[in-house]
Parts: C-alpha cells; structure tokens; sequence
C-alpha cells in the first residue's frame, strides 16, 4: 500500500490522508501526493522516473499482447520514438535480462514463458524509461529458489548499471539481507522501526523486530540453541486494530498500563536507526 | 535399532499427455521415476526440490491417494510387526491400513471445506472409521485434539473463515491426528504462512512427533525449514532422487552438484553470512522431454562427456552413524563441492 501510494495508484476506496512523499523531479523536489494522480506529470513520473515489479508476473501482464508489444508500448508512450526504434530497445532489455534469444522471446505471448523468464521480461519491462526509482513488490516470492538466486542477482545487477534506488517489499529475512542497505518494519500499517541492514539484523530495538529475527531459521551449524521460539499470536485483522501500540498483545515486553494505552513515540537509538517503542522513552 | 514403517522401492509414476479429438497420447511425463526410501519409526525424512520435481506425487503415492505405476510401497504402521505391500490391499483392507497414516496439505485455506465447522472437520475421520460411539464422544475427542494443537475448543462450532492461516495449519494437523496415525506425510505445511507463524506450526509438529512417536515424510521447496526438522534429507530432481544423507552430512558434505546448487541459490540468513556464491543458470526441465543420460546436466558445472549419455546411478558413497549417503552423480567423491 505504501508502494501504491508513491506510484499514486491506490485503490478507488482508499485515499492519503496526510504526509507528503517527496521526489526529487527534475532537480525540484516535488510532494508527489499533492499532485493529480490522472494528471500529466503524474503520469510521466509512473513508469518512466519510478518503475514497479510485481509479486506474479503471470497477472501482471496482459496475456493477450506480446511482451514485446507491452514493452514498446511503454516505451513509446514515454519517449517520442518510432516503432521500429522501441523494438531494437526492447531487443536490447530483453538481452540485459539474460532471456535467452531475446529475437525470439520477444513475440511470445506470456503464457509461453516460465515463471523465471516472466519475471525477467517484468523487470525488462520495468527498465525500459530508465528509471531513478524501482519498487519491487515481493519479485521473488512466486518462483523456485534457484531461480530466485538468478533474479536477485539480476536485480543487484541493473541496479548498479542504471544507478537506480529500489524499495523491495518482502516477507522475507533472507532477501533483505541480501539486496537491502536500509530496512524499514512495518507492523500493521506502521513503520516500527528503520536502520541500517546491519543494525536491524544485530541491534534489533523493537520487540516485534527482535522476534522477527529471532524466528529466521538458521542456515549453519553452530552450537546455539537449534530450537526458535517464533511470535506467540497471529497478526490481528486491519479492522480491529489495538489501541495504543499495535503489537502491545502479542509483545513479551508489554508495559501495564502504558502501551495499550498511548501511541509509542519515535526513539533515536541512533543517527541511522530510529524505533517506535515505549521501552526506550 | 528403530524399526522401519515405510519402504518404498523403486516407485514410478508416469503420467501420459493425450491431445485432440482421439486423446492420442502424445508424451509420457515422468513425473517419479524409480524411487526408493525408508522411514523409520519416529524419524523425519525432508523431500526438497523444486516445482515440478515429483515431490508431492511421490508423497501421495506413498499414502496411495494415487495409485502409482509401478515400484512396491510396503507399509509396516499397524506395530503388530507385519509389513503389507500396498498395492496387495483390498479396498477393505486398505481402509483399515489409511487410519495409521495422514496427510497435511499445503493451504490451509483450500484444504478445509469452508461450509463445514470444525467440530465436523477434525471429527470426520473418527465417523468415517467408527472410532467414537456417539455424539458426546466425539466432542471429548475433538475437544482433545484442538487442544493438543494449541486451539480454544470453545471454537469448535466456528467454521474455518473465522481463523488465521496459522490456526487453520492446526486445525489440519488436528484432523490429522484424529486416529493416532504412526505416519504423516506434510506437503509443504509451512510455505503458505508468514515466516513469524512458520515456525510455531514447526515447532508444533516437532512437539506431536515426540509425543506420538510419528514418523514424518516432510516435503518442502524450502531448505531453511526442511532442515529444522529433518533426521535425514532426499533431494528430488525431475522425478528422480540425487542425493540422499544425514541433514547435517548433506548441507555440510553435499556430493550432488545439484544439492550444491541448491544450497547456494539460498539468499543469505543474516548480511553478514559468508556466501559461497554459484549460481546455478537455467531451469527445470519438462518432465515430458528429460535431457539424455543425467538429467541435471545441460546446469551443471561439472558436466563431462559421460553425463550427457549415461545416467547415473543412486549409490552409497559412505556412511556416518550406521546411515549411508547416497548420491547419483558420476563423480561422487571427486567434485570439490561447497556446502553451507
């Protein structure tokens, strides 16, 4: 939802309330919320300055167009360039992807690619205006572990060559040790507490992040206890959400009388890591 | 010695593609292909692969809920000593054999039916073998079992929609657990919940598997969890097994290059994990149209003249604490391979 409302392309029953998302927009920083979100700008900043990969390929693309179509549609509504040009870049993002024989992938329908392969033509895709933002919205999570290894790597990969800034939303500790130099947690529409990779991993503050990590399965064998506790309860529903700080009934270190109660302040714990908890005020 | 309930040899099973009008059959996938295990009596046995593997068709063969093509499934679960090949069984017979054995489904939103409360879910298997006298009965025993798995019977008359994922795992162990089975194949009981969840439905199985003895065929995509429950591991690639050890043996002694691959491909636990990188390219191949010779050849960095026209064979390559390490690869023992 956060990613949604930086592309403003949130659903039709909900709308930014308040906040302002800040973008840096032809050296001007500009509140994208205060922008229309049909409108022109808008609309050339999604896709071409800010690119988003989603979670399954499969229902992201369009199964009755070509990929390369799909791509050199994006491609041409964002640059004035003829068909024939758009067809030799997305030739070229097809190549950069590592799809094999991108000549001929690229009049294949989607339904014709693997999983992987999808993913990839979804990040060629998303590369194609030469984006200064990419969000990719859990890209690994549908596809098979070696295939994942291929697709962070490809990641990490055009990240570097295109100089972008990627927000990956996931589920899962291991991509975020993987590709991530800041985290952000979030706990029930709130962001509980951001660092560094390094500070979340090892100085976790808050207790939701502390269980978190607690609960990631170890890969070595070391003489640490093998057995992992996990959090006791399960996420509450977003319509009955608790009063006061939100994880206070599942949290171990739970103040009486103060965290079902009050909102929990921002705590600098240090220049780069900031935490929401009563434990620290 | 522990004793051994399951052994299966050399289980196949084929499936045939038919197209058109005529339903010619126009492929033969080989979705398992001469597998061969043993579980023994409270022992965790992990089946890791990628989609497409054969791991859930061969852990549904082995509760015969598909009848496979061909290999022996002998079931030795009853703890009266006699072993039953499967495929011998009238359906009578084989119906007295299914209470000693289970399975937990991957979904927990698809494998409970929605219209029915969870009284009559986890209670349905003790009506159909008769195994309360009546209404009352029942509810002790269903009472019993929620409660055993961490639930409120108090909830007994909700209907699933009412549950989280996490919950909803429970309810299945539950049902799972309804007739004391000795057995319990888990198809991938944990990929479908949030990570925080993942490992409280682990824990709950490790903590059944002490309490009743029961041995457990885990299958999952996923190494991290396999590994946290797992005695011993069989790693599955296009329909075959390739390699086969002790948990410990396999991710710090892989002699499979595509158990190599595997363990690589994991995205590292923590930043400052030292990852030995090699990644494997390509992808998993149509079980209807399998490479020549080693199937895992047209990926693997070990690839030489032989692998592409003779398939190698699963073998014992040692053994450590009495259980052998097999493993199908022309090279055991002569690939320098990186565990974890």
């Amino acid at each position: 939802m956060t990613a949604q409302s930086i592309l403003r392309i949130v659903p039709k029953n909900g709308h930014i309330v308040s906040g302002r998302i800040l973008f840096d927009c032809q050296d001007e920083k500009r509140d994208l919320t205060k922008l229309n979100a049909e409108g022109k700008l808008m609309q050339s900043i999604r896709g071409g300055d800010i690119a988003m990969i989603f979670q399954e390929p499969m229902t992201s693309f369009s199964p009755v167009h070509t990929i390369g179509n799909q791509i050199m549609e994006t491609i041409m509504l964002h640059r004035q360039i003829r068909k024939e040009e758009a067809r030799s870049i997305a030739l070229k993002l097809l190549n950069d992807v590592g799809i094999p024989s991108p000549e001929n992938a690229i009049d294949e329908y989607t339904f014709n690619l693997s999983g992987g392969m999808r993913q990839r033509a979804m990040i060629a895709m998303a590369l194609s205006c030469q984006p200064r933002l990419l969000i990719a919205d859990e890209p690994t999570t549908a596809v098979d572990v070696t295939i994942q290894a291929q697709v962070l790597e490809l990641m990490k990969q055009v990240q570097s060559d295109y100089h972008m800034a990627l927000i990956v939303i996931t589920h899962d500790t291991a991509v975020i040790a993987e590709m991530a130099d800041h985290v952000l947690i979030m706990y029930l529409g709130k962001g509980v507490e951001y660092g560094t990779v390094d500070e979340i991993f090892y100085e976790p503050k808050h207790p939701y992040t502390a269980a978190l990590m607690d609960s990631v399965l170890k890969l070595e064998f070391d003489d640490g206890p093998t057995r992992k506790e996990g959090i006791a309860g399960s996420v509450p529903s977003p319509y009955e959400i608790p009063e006061g700080c939100p994880f206070h009934p599942r949290c171990s270190q739970h103040i009486v009388g103060v965290c079902e109660r009050e909102d929990p302040p921002q705590v600098q714990a240090s220049a780069s890591h900031s935490v929401h908890c009563h434990l620290y005020h | 010695m522990a004793t051994w309930i399951v052994e299966v040899n050399d289980l196949v099973k084929f499936y045939t593609r038919r197209r058109g009008f005529l339903k010619r059959a126009v492929a033969t996938v080989k979705a398992v292909d001469k597998v061969s295990f043993k579980i023994d009596q409270g022992e965790t046995l992990g089946l890791v692969g990628e989609s497409g593997s054969g791991k859930t068709t061969t852990g549904r063969c082995v509760l015969h809920a598909i009848n496979p093509s061909g290999g022996e499934i002998l079931l030795n679960l009853t703890g009266n000593g006699e072993a039953v090949n499967a495929a011998d069984l009238e359906p009578r017979e084989l119906k007295e054999v299914r209470k000693h054995m289970a399975m937990v489904f991957q979904d927990p939103y698809s494998s409970l039916n929605p219209r029915m409360p969870i009284r009559e879910i986890v209670g349905e298997p003790l009506i159909i073998h008769r195994a309360t006298r009546n209404n009352r009965e029942l509810e002790d025993k269903v009472t019993e079992l929620l409660q055993m798995v961490g639930l409120d019977p108090n909830y007994m008359r909700r209907y699933p929609h009412a549950f989280s994922g996490g919950q909803r795992q429970r309810i299945a162990i539950a049902r799972a657990l309804a007739l004391r089975p000795s057995f319990v194949v888990a198809d991938e009981p944990v990929s479908a919940l949030d990570v925080s969840i993942q490992v409280q439905i682990l824990n709950l199985l490790q903590d059944l598997q002490v309490q009743f003895s029961l041995a457990y065929l885990f299958i999952a995509h996923n190494l991290t969890a396999v590994k946290y429950v797992s005695d011993r591991i069989a790693v599955m690639y296009a329909g075959k097994i390739v390699e086969l050890a002790d948990t410990r043996e396999l991710f710090l002694n892989p002699q499979h290059p595509y158990t190599e691959s595997l363990l690589s491909a994991l995205p590292k636990p923590h930043p400052r994990y030292q990852k030995k990188t090699r990644i494997t390219g390509g992808e998993v191949p149509d079980p209807a149209n399998l490479p020549s010779g080693c199937c895992f050849h047209p990926r693997c960095r070990y690839a030489q003249e032989v692998c592409l026209s003779k398939e190698p064979q699963l073998t014992a390559v040692s053994a450590t604490g009495g259980r052998t390490h097999a493993v199908s690869c022309h090279f055991a023992e002569q690939l320098e391979l990186a565990g974890v």
